[in-house]
């Protein structure tokens, strides 16, 4: 069936947020805030212990868009032209997010996705607009 | 915490990078994917030198600086090989005055850009908005 507004981006579970994968991260991306690496740094500003880099959860989520767009054939040599990401609940080590949503608007030109990571009890803590257009 | 507001317009750079294929392939690895040899869609996280700076010029320690939104607009895909040129400005800032916290949300935006055979390519462009918490 051809994609429409409404339909359905498969929701696709991470395994739990690490210590080894922020640090991975960390060097990866070059953001070395202590609040993703120490616990004592993370408390003594208020947090409730480390917590992940949204950019980590937003890459993931950046990357459901682009393996939805490529696995669907009408939206074959669609390129992502804009990626936005919202920061809403903070992303605690041992958290397991999913991550889908839905297609909000698709032309013959254009496909938007509207996509959130959830964690295990179900609240939004990251959303992403992803946008391609035909090229 | 002061008011930033009269700081809106500082600029930093222009720098420049090399993204070499194992730092994409590095990228790749730490958030998961598959595909090590495309850079994916968030890379443009990794040229944050220019953000990073400003905070420090504005005063502000890493560790009360809490990601809000992050958006980028792509005109170029980056490839191995690429020499980035980039640069960061504070474009916006928005102040809430709370009963026990005063917070700001500051707003950064880095413009990107390459030289491919002679000419100077559009990369795209980053709006990075952060939240700096201070106690009253």
């Amino acid at each position: 069936m051809e994609i429409q507004a409404g339909s359905a981006v498969e929701f696709k579970s991470l395994g739990p947020i690490t210590r080894e994968q922020l640090k991975q991260y960390a060097q990866a991306s070059g953001d070395f805030n202590p609040i993703h690496l120490d616990e004592d740094v993370a408390k003594k500003v208020g947090l409730p212990g480390i917590i992940a880099h949204g950019m980590l959860i937003a890459a993931h989520i950046a990357e459901r868009a682009k393996n939805f767009v490529q696995g669907e054939s009408s939206l074959q040599g669609f390129e992502l032209i804009q990626f936005q990401s919202r920061f809403k609940a903070m992303v605690l080590l041992g958290d397991t997010p999913s991550l889908g949503g839905v297609v909000k608007a698709v032309s013959d030109q254009e496909v938007t996705l509207d996509l959130q990571a959830k964690n295990q009890r179900g609240e939004v803590t990251t959303q992403g607009t992803a946008r391609f257009r035909k090229k | 915490m002061l008011s930033l507001k009269s700081d809106v317009g500082k600029a930093v750079g222009p720098y420049h990078d090399e993204v070499t294929s194992e730092k994409i392939k590095e990228f790749c690895r730490a958030i998961g994917s598959s595909e090590l040899h495309e850079a994916p869609p968030t890379f443009l996280t990794v040229f944050r030198k220019g953000e990073f700076e400003l905070f420090q010029k504005l005063g502000f320690d890493l560790s009360q600086v809490l990601h809000a939104e992050q958006e980028y607009q792509y005109d170029t895909p980056v490839l191995a090989g690429d020499r980035i040129e980039f640069k960061t400005a504070l474009t916006h800032v928005l102040e809430k005055d709370g009963a026990r916290s005063f917070m700001q949300f500051l707003t950064f935006e880095t413009e990107f850009q390459v030289e491919r055979d002679s000419s100077l390519l559009k990369i795209g462009k980053s709006k990075t908005t952060i939240v700096i918490r201070g106690s009253k």
